[in-house]
């Protein structure tokens, strides 16, 4: 068998990455996280020694991963802070688990503000935050790029403007087409009239 | 006559401060030129665009770079992981004490897996599946299968003219190595099961396992969403007979019976999957060769047929600071 292996590199999960998901329910809302181990491993290894994250036990490890995703992490619906409080985490050699519980998101919900630096010490890190809130499913990413920072506006503004436009244009053609019929009319009459 | 005048000018006006809102990517296509890195040679219905921008490179000098964007996930994938042990699906490094290796995800593995003392199989038969919908268990193990998301876009930043290191760029743990001519990218070895990064003591990674499953052509989706490979998969079948794998074969990539163009590491050179591997390659499993695209020769790296993973454990030339990103 011709094989080669080796047991230290793990990449299945792109290490620069991390994915944030958010779930709303009427009763609570879930927020889940995933984390490349090697993405965790590099960002506390820049606080912290080798040796002392090794001496650790498993329980300070997953404190002080915990801590660390508290602590950069900020999420606001319409510019309420929320907090993460309950939670749990799942270690895994290759990739990190934690969840956490947070309240309802209110239907009638129009912004929210995320700010999560955790990882940004990885260079070029990249975050994806999904969110599923009242069934407006979508995605955005947080980079250097944004400052690890984005505002999602759920209000009705954005779209109202976009069907000002489209009625601006459909109602512009209308016209033009009525005045191109009635402009053309007269012509086809004399064209007539000839014969 | 004049209002219709006036009001076409209006719809004009209309439609130029729409389409001013959208890059057009006509003004900016690069020509055709000497570089090894042609538009022509990607697979346009996901290439979203194609430029030259100034970059740094990982040397830390100023160069002329590709700035590449595909649409994500443009191959078909799967199986990843079974739904029972009486399936048969992906495959997987596995580095657990019971017959490690490149293992098929099937019966044989799971149960291994399970007499290891990882708790992947329920007693009705049923496998352990995260599809990271956040519904798991930390006393259970479970097989990784990442959902695909196929509204990212990948930007790929590649030199336009490669340009050889000082030293070997080892492939290492945080490091993309190229990508597909379809856009797809091509990352290092595939993950194991147990022996990761993990800290945190004696048992620091916890006592059950997280599983990622390749599908039989050697890819899968990142948690972010989109799909990459660990394997060049025009000659992953070699690969697996060579491993003595028979019960998976990748059907939804044609198998090379030549020699093909695969893509490009991020260094710039060429990556080829040859039918018959060549036994003049270097270190980095590369040569110097003419080839259909470059019939002057060219120094390109070379799919392994019976390693796994075949991808380049190393490259020879410098890459980009950041040479991806999704979006």
């Amino acid at each position: 068998m011709i094989i080669m292996i080796s047991p230290f590199l793990s990449f299945g999960h792109n290490p620069l990455a991390a994915k944030y998901n958010l779930e709303a329910g009427a009763q609570a809302s879930l927020l889940t996280i995933n984390l490349s181990q090697n993405g965790v491993n590099q960002a506390l290894l820049k606080k912290y020694s080798k040796e002392k994250l090794e001496e650790m036990s498993q329980q300070e490890w997953k404190e002080l991963i915990v801590d660390y995703i508290k602590n950069n992490f900020s999420l606001s619906f319409d510019k309420k802070e929320i907090q993460l409080k309950k939670g749990g985490i799942k270690l895994g050699s290759h990739q990190t688990d934690l969840k956490f519980v947070l309240p309802p998101v209110s239907k009638n919900i129009e912004t929210i503000d995320i700010h999560i630096p955790a990882f940004q010490e990885n260079e070029h890190h990249q975050t994806i935050f999904y969110y599923n809130l009242n069934g407006n499913a979508d995605h955005a990413i947080l980079s250097s790029l944004n400052n690890y920072q984005i505002t999602i506006q759920f209000s009705t503004q954005a779209q109202a403007s976009s069907q000002f436009w489209y009625i601006l244009i459909a109602f512009s053609t209308l016209i033009l087409i009525f005045l191109i019929k009635k402009n053309t009319e007269p012509n086809k009459n004399k064209v007539l009239a000839l014969y | 006559m004049k209002r219709i005048i006036f009001l076409s000018y209006v719809l004009l006006g209309i439609v130029v401060l729409f389409s001013s809102c959208e890059k057009d990517d006509d003004d900016d296509t690069v020509a055709e030129s000497n570089f090894l890195i042609k538009e022509s040679l990607f697979n346009s219905s996901s290439l979203v665009s194609f430029d030259m921008i100034t970059s740094t490179l990982e040397d830390g000098t100023s160069a002329t770079c590709f700035q590449i964007i595909f649409s994500a996930n443009p191959v078909e994938s799967g199986p990843f992981c079974p739904v029972t042990n009486d399936d048969v699906a992906g495959m997987g490094f596995y580095d657990g004490a019971t017959n490690p290796g490149l293992r098929v995800f099937a019966e044989a593995l799971l149960n291994d897996i399970e007499s290891d003392g990882y708790n992947m199989v329920n007693d009705d038969g049923t496998v352990n599946v995260d599809n990271f919908s956040g519904g798991t268990s930390s006393d259970n193990s479970y097989c990784l299968e990442a959902p695909a998301n196929d509204d990212l876009q990948l930007t790929f930043i590649i030199p336009a003219e490669p340009k050889l290191a000082t030293s070997n760029n080892e492939i290492g743990e945080v490091e993309l190595i190229g990508l597909s001519l379809d856009g797809v990218p091509v990352n290092g070895d595939p993950p194991s099961a147990i022996n990761g990064p993990a800290m945190g003591g004696p048992g620091g990674g916890g006592t059950e396992i997280n599983f990622p499953s390749l599908d039989p052509c050697g890819g899968h989706h990142d948690p972010a969403g989109y799909y990459h490979w660990h394997f060049v998969p025009q000659v992953v079948n070699q690969v697996l007979e060579a491993n003595g794998i028979t019960e998976i074969a990748c059907t939804k990539v044609e198998q090379t019976s030549a020699i093909e163009l695969f893509g490009f590491a991020k260094d710039g050179f060429p990556i080829y999957a040859y039918a018959n591997e060549p036994t003049d390659l270097d270190d980095c499993g590369g040569r110097t060769a003419t080839t259909t695209e470059y019939p002057d020769g060219v120094y390109h790296y070379v799919a392994s047929t019976t390693v796994a993973a075949n991808v380049p454990k190393c490259l020879k030339g410098v890459a980009a600071n950041n040479s991806f990103r999704f979006q």
